[in-house]
């Protein structure tokens, strides 16, 4: 009998009756109230469980509750978690959306299906205007932020526990803002260096300081370790000149010289990083203060010379 | 098992149709198809399965009522699939972060239907801290217009790999945004070939008179900047705390090497490119087998050291 069933009929079947019920309801009872499951008892639970796990893909915010016996576990889908409230969109506004969707190649296609919902048409192709390509960690970050849940990941540096306060997109990376809950200080993660999965905790589990930096700060936040931080001041000359005040953004202060070259000053710790800035644009930017970071210039070239003679 | 991303594309179609059609009664069955992206055929299979989707006690009330015959399609008593599905956070995201994105573009209308939409969007996720910040660099603007407008623009241009700069006229096809940075892609009149061009590299930008269209074979390019097949093939060694260089350079190939060090190949148009390289990485890279034609790390290093008033050793 369960192959006269097409799966699409039977999970939707599960869903409506996921939604109707007003009380959490086994899988026994589920099971048997819907058409199309396999009489076998192993057969029946592995195809409950891959529905299961396929209402959970498709974004069905699936309930799992204890039942009255202590026990067993039964299953729902509240309706005023499941349904979209009201968006209220006018049609300029939803073709707006539909334009933004078109315009940014995010590289998944999660922007149709949610265009879909909205009730937008299905956008044509078009050239994007954007490419900010989404990573696997970020719909749990995402979650995490709107839920305020301590996230736990795998970091290149170490395993992480963070109280998420912000995502923020900058220079086309996704970033995590938020606070370092071992070393007690706020940090960014960039999250495509997330590895494996992102596991939250229980929600509303802090609150995000009032006054929290929710800016990833990548321009100049590789040139903070934590250390004390000194004024660096930079000339840039005029090929280099747009490079560099650009990737440094508003985090530096830039005054324009009458030769057309710029000195840029700025805030840093980790000096060996803004070296590594400076030599990029070669013989075109200079580093001026501190000393220590002329002497790290200095040192740096020696060392490649002794090595090259070698 | 294979048949389950076909059940879920069709799950997630029918979830979206059947709220879509309850509020537009009498909705002509190739409008819908169209919408949807689908075949009228395939919207009638869809309808077939709809009228299976029932809630206990399953009496003929309890089913979704569906009327398609002739040209229209009317559905009633979808009770538990009337309203739409909830965006999921991944849907949510991605619909905020196309938003955010277009929003933060320089010149676009923060008060316009996007910026409305945006709010309520937001709203409805709970306002979650979601931020896109795109640069602006100094002559985006006049790029950005010159592309929409259709005109030809003179540029100074700084080739950084070859430390030159070169005045040009550019025909801007499109102007994007990718991997963190502004890229004009243009027919360039000087090297009479389509070329990417780097915003922030433009040093000065003036809009001619001239109108250009764009060719009809015109494609945008896959990558702002792939190495070509005909520069030659460099390997080099990195250090693993330089793994940053594969994800911002456009690399043929890695392998992992002992000490968790790293082995790279890349096309290097430029012996300059890779001396830039080896200047800022020091010890962290190494050149593998012949280096490019006229590669000299040593007289890179003592032109900058005479500028820190050093001598070399």
């Amino acid at each position: 009998m369960s192959a006269g069933v097409p799966k699409t009929e039977r999970v939707l079947n599960l869903l409506a009756l996921l939604l109707e019920t007003s009380r959490p309801l086994s899988r026994a009872e589920l099971t048997s109230e819907i058409s199309g499951y396999p009489s076998s008892e192993t057969a029946c639970r592995r195809s409950f469980e891959r529905d299961k796990e396929l209402l959970r893909t498709l974004g069905v915010p699936l309930r799992t509750e204890t039942l009255a016996d202590g026990v067993e576990a039964g299953y729902r889908v509240l309706p005023r978690e499941y349904f979209l409230p009201d968006l209220d969109l006018d049609p300029d506004e939803t073709a707006a959306l539909t334009v933004a969707v078109g315009g940014v190649a995010l590289g998944t296609a999660a922007g149709s299906g949610a265009l879909l919902k909205i009730g937008a048409l299905a956008s044509g192709a078009s050239v994007p205007i954007a490419a900010l390509p989404m990573v696997p960690a970020l719909e749990r970050l995402f979650a995490a932020v709107r839920r305020r849940c301590v996230v736990s990941f795998q970091y290149p540096s170490g395993a992480k526990t963070v109280e998420p306060w912000a995502i923020t997109s900058e220079r086309g990376r996704w970033y995590l803002v938020g606070r370092d809950v071992e070393r007690n200080e706020r940090r960014t993660f960039r999250a495509d260096r997330i590895v494996g999965d992102v596991s939250l905790g229980p929600d509303a589990a802090f609150d995000v300081p009032p006054d929290a930096d929710r800016s990833a700060r990548v321009a100049t936040a590789p040139f903070d370790n934590g250390g004390a931080s000194q004024t660096v001041r930079l000339r840039v000359a005029p090929p280099a000149a747009t490079t560099a005040t650009t990737r440094l953004g508003d985090d530096a202060d830039v005054t324009p010289q009458a030769d057309g070259s710029v000195i840029c000053e700025f805030e840093a710790s980790n000096i060996d990083a803004v070296r590594s800035f400076v030599l990029e644009f070669g013989d075109h930017a200079e580093a001026l203060e501190p000393q220590e970071l002329r002497d790290s210039i200095v040192t740096w070239l020696r060392q490649i010379l002794d090595s090259e003679c070698a | 098992m294979t048949a389950r991303p076909m059940a879920e594309h069709e799950i997630q179609r029918i979830l979206a149709l059947v709220p879509w059609l309850v509020a537009h009664p009498g909705a002509l069955k190739s409008d819908v198809a169209e919408r949807f992206g689908i075949s009228t055929k395939q919207l009638e299979r869809d309808l077939d399965l709809v009228l299976m989707i029932g809630v206990p006690p399953y009496s003929p009330a309890d089913y979704i009522d569906v009327d398609a015959e002739g040209e229209t399609v009317t559905i009633r008593m979808a009770d538990s699939f009337r309203r739409p599905l909830r965006l999921s956070h991944h849907e949510g995201l991605a619909l905020l972060a196309a938003a955010r994105t277009l929003l933060a573009v320089p010149g676009s209308d923060t008060a316009g239907p996007l910026a409305t939409a945006t709010d309520k969007l937001a709203a409805a996720l709970g306002d979650p801290d979601i931020s896109v910040v795109l640069e602006a660099p100094a002559h985006l603007s006049v790029l950005r217009d010159c592309a929409a407008r259709g005109l030809s623009v003179a540029i100074d241009y700084w080739t950084q790999s070859r430390d030159e700069v070169t005045t040009r006229t550019i025909d801007p096809y499109v102007v994007y945004f990718a991997l963190g940075e502004w890229y004009a892609d243009a027919y360039c009149h000087r090297a009479a070939e389509q070329r990417t061009f780097r915003i922030d590299r433009v040093l000065a930008a003036t809009p001619t008179t001239q109108h250009f269209d764009v060719p009809d074979d015109w494609a945008p390019r896959a990558e702002p900047y792939a190495g070509r097949d005909t520069d030659p093939l460099v390997e080099i060694e990195l250090a693993a705390s330089a793994r940053w260089v594969c994800e911002h350079y456009p690399v043929e190939s890695v392998d992992d090497a002992p000490d968790g060090r790293l082995r790279v190949t890349l096309r290097v148009s430029e012996a300059s490119f890779l001396e830039g390289l080896a200047i800022r990485l020091g010890p962290q890279m190494r050149v593998v087998g012949a280096p490019p034609e006229g590669f000299s790390v040593k007289r890179v290093a003592r032109a900058l050291l005479g500028r820190y008033g050093a001598t070399s050793p």
